[in-house]
């Protein structure tokens, strides 16, 4: 453990497990299905809040091997918001735009997946489709074929973007619904559009399960 | 049996109550253990939910009550809380509404408790009504949509209103003294006590008549559950206890008969209410707060409607020996 990580723990156990149970109140359906070992969540995006809601579903000593991957013109766009993302939240910067061979996203989540890490997937790529699911980025799908064994869970996050918006600094508590689905494995054949479509289904046939 | 100063400071008809309704607690969870191999598996598992909640209710509201009148309003406070996130997360909220949706969460509730605190009186009564019915729109305004405005102003000021205006009346119960006896046996917290005591009984007893007996339903397009012989089996049954137990206020015999059917009769029409509501929004209930009881609006639904009747009834009938007003009004 080095000091980072105890660092994030206690974040965790002093501020975001009480505000989360005792202000936002999260409600999971099919925690059952989360893996034990290594995974790679894949979920909808509409808030800051949804990284928060994810990281507070594991038991605080399973933070240590999780990294959300983060838009890197965001979340690294100067020294301290990228340190203190990174101190407390563990992100995997990747960049969005002028790729390069470089500095592949690609190969930036490979290395994390090989060193054992496993990752939160916002495939939207972005906040700005709100509650609605926006279209998939492939990128998720290259890292799927490419790691057969480590299976993908499909997360439906209900409400986070009516909580904290884009945009928006001051919350609103209503309550987070977490729809877990059950791990799904691809082939390492698999199609990416194919990878891509049977994803996006997944995460729309969770959110109908969040409305009843 | 005399229980002063034995546990807690509760007044001694109080600490009576506490006892039967333990009492009752534990006859009950004996029944339900006993009787678990001749019902069907869900009633059973729905029967050991809803005791477990009720001794989950029970505790927190005899200890918050029962150690000190700050406490109890902290805890209708997040009772009042909670509430406005079940029904705010179950209603239809446009983005524009985020503002005032702030305000309504953390600003009126907090200010309207406040008011309940420093025992404003005054305040406390127009607080909501008025002050928060003309701010809402005004935040609304600040997001210069007008598309669905009065849907959003209406929506908002219905929920503070049943949630922090209503439940806010059983925070204000507590209060209550008495003016010229200090060493009367009731106070504003066995009024408290005993509205929540024969609403609860109502609830619980309309529930058992009506799994054993009902066939007739009262509303059957909007709640299922609520039938005749549950209101009537419930509600005398209600009455009766609330005879029994008027000590924990000043209601005269007939009068304790009167005050307890009328708890019965607006908690009836609370529970309708809130079941039209989840009709309309094709909801089975308002969360998961405690197993077997849905979310806290149903279970608060009939005391948001009784409470401030019973309340006003008890300030204009007793008001005048009663001190409600408190060092400002």
């Amino acid at each position: 453990m080095t000091m980072r990580d105890v660092i994030q723990a206690a974040f965790f156990a002093v501020v975001v497990r009480p505000i989360m149970k005792l202000i936002v109140g999260i409600r999971v359906h099919g925690r059952e299905d989360l893996p034990a070992g290594q995974f790679i969540l894949v979920a909808n995006h509409a808030s800051h809040l949804d990284t928060l809601t994810l990281l507070s579903l594991f038991p605080i000593r399973d933070l240590v091997r999780i990294r959300p991957v983060a838009a890197a013109d965001y979340w690294a766009r100067n020294p301290l918001i990228y340190g203190v993302a990174r101190l407390f939240f563990n992100i995997l910067p990747i960049p969005r735009r002028g790729i390069t061979r470089g500095n592949n996203p690609l190969e930036i989540m490979a290395r994390a997946l090989e060193e054992g890490y496993s990752l939160l997937i916002f495939p939207e790529g972005t906040r700005d489709y709100g509650e609605e699911l926006g279209p998939f980025r492939p990128g998720v799908a290259h890292l799927l074929r490419r790691f057969p064994r480590i299976p993908c869970i499909p997360v439906f996050l209900k409400n986070t973007g009516r909580i904290l918006p884009k945009g928006q600094f001051l919350p609103v508590p209503l309550f987070v619904d977490v729809v877990i689905g059950k791990p799904i494995i691809f082939r390492g054949d698999a199609q990416v559009e194919d990878i891509l479509r049977l994803l996006r289904k997944k995460v729309m046939e969770l959110s109908r399960h969040a409305d009843s | 049996m005399d229980f002063k100063g034995a546990f807690l400071n509760l007044p001694e008809p109080a600490l009576r109550l506490l006892v039967f309704v333990l009492a009752f607690l534990m006859g009950a969870t004996a029944v339900v253990f006993l009787i678990g191999k001749f019902i069907p598996e869900s009633l059973h598992r729905e029967l050991v939910d809803r005791v477990k909640a009720w001794w989950i209710i029970v505790g927190v509201l005899t200890l918050a009550i029962g150690l000190s009148r700050e406490l109890t309003i902290i805890l209708f406070w997040f009772i009042s809380f909670w509430a406005l996130k079940e029904y705010f997360t179950a209603i239809r909220t446009r983005p524009e509404d985020h503002l005032a949706l702030f305000v309504a969460f953390f600003v009126i509730p907090t200010l309207q408790y406040l008011w309940i605190w420093n025992r404003w009186y005054i305040m406390f009564l127009i607080f909501v009504p008025v002050y928060a019915f003309l701010s809402i729109p005004f935040f609304l305004l600040i997001s210069r949509n007008p598309r669905g405005f009065i849907l959003s102003s209406a929506r908002i000021h219905w929920g503070l209103m049943a949630f922090v205006y209503g439940i806010g009346h059983m925070a204000y119960l507590v209060n209550l003294h008495h003016l010229h006896d200090p060493d009367a046996p009731y106070s504003g917290i066995t009024l408290l006590i005993y509205l929540i005591f024969v609403a609860e009984i109502s609830d619980v007893f309309q529930y058992i008549f009506g799994k054993l007996f009902g066939k007739h339903r009262v509303w059957p397009s909007i709640s299922p559950g609520k039938t005749w012989e549950g209101l009537i089996g419930g509600g005398l049954t209600a009455t009766l206890f609330g005879y029994q137990f008027r000590s924990l206020t000043p209601f005269s015999p007939p009068e304790s008969i009167f005050v307890s059917l009328l708890i019965v009769i607006l908690g009836f029409i609370g529970g309708g209410v809130m079941s039209a509501m989840k009709r309309d929004l094709g909801k089975k209930d308002f969360g998961y707060i405690l197993p077997g009881h849905g979310g806290i609006i149903d279970r608060v639904d009939s005391l948001c409607w009784a409470a401030p009747i019973y309340f006003h009834y008890i300030a204009y009938f007793h008001g005048h020996y009663l001190l409600i007003t408190g060092a400002r009004s």
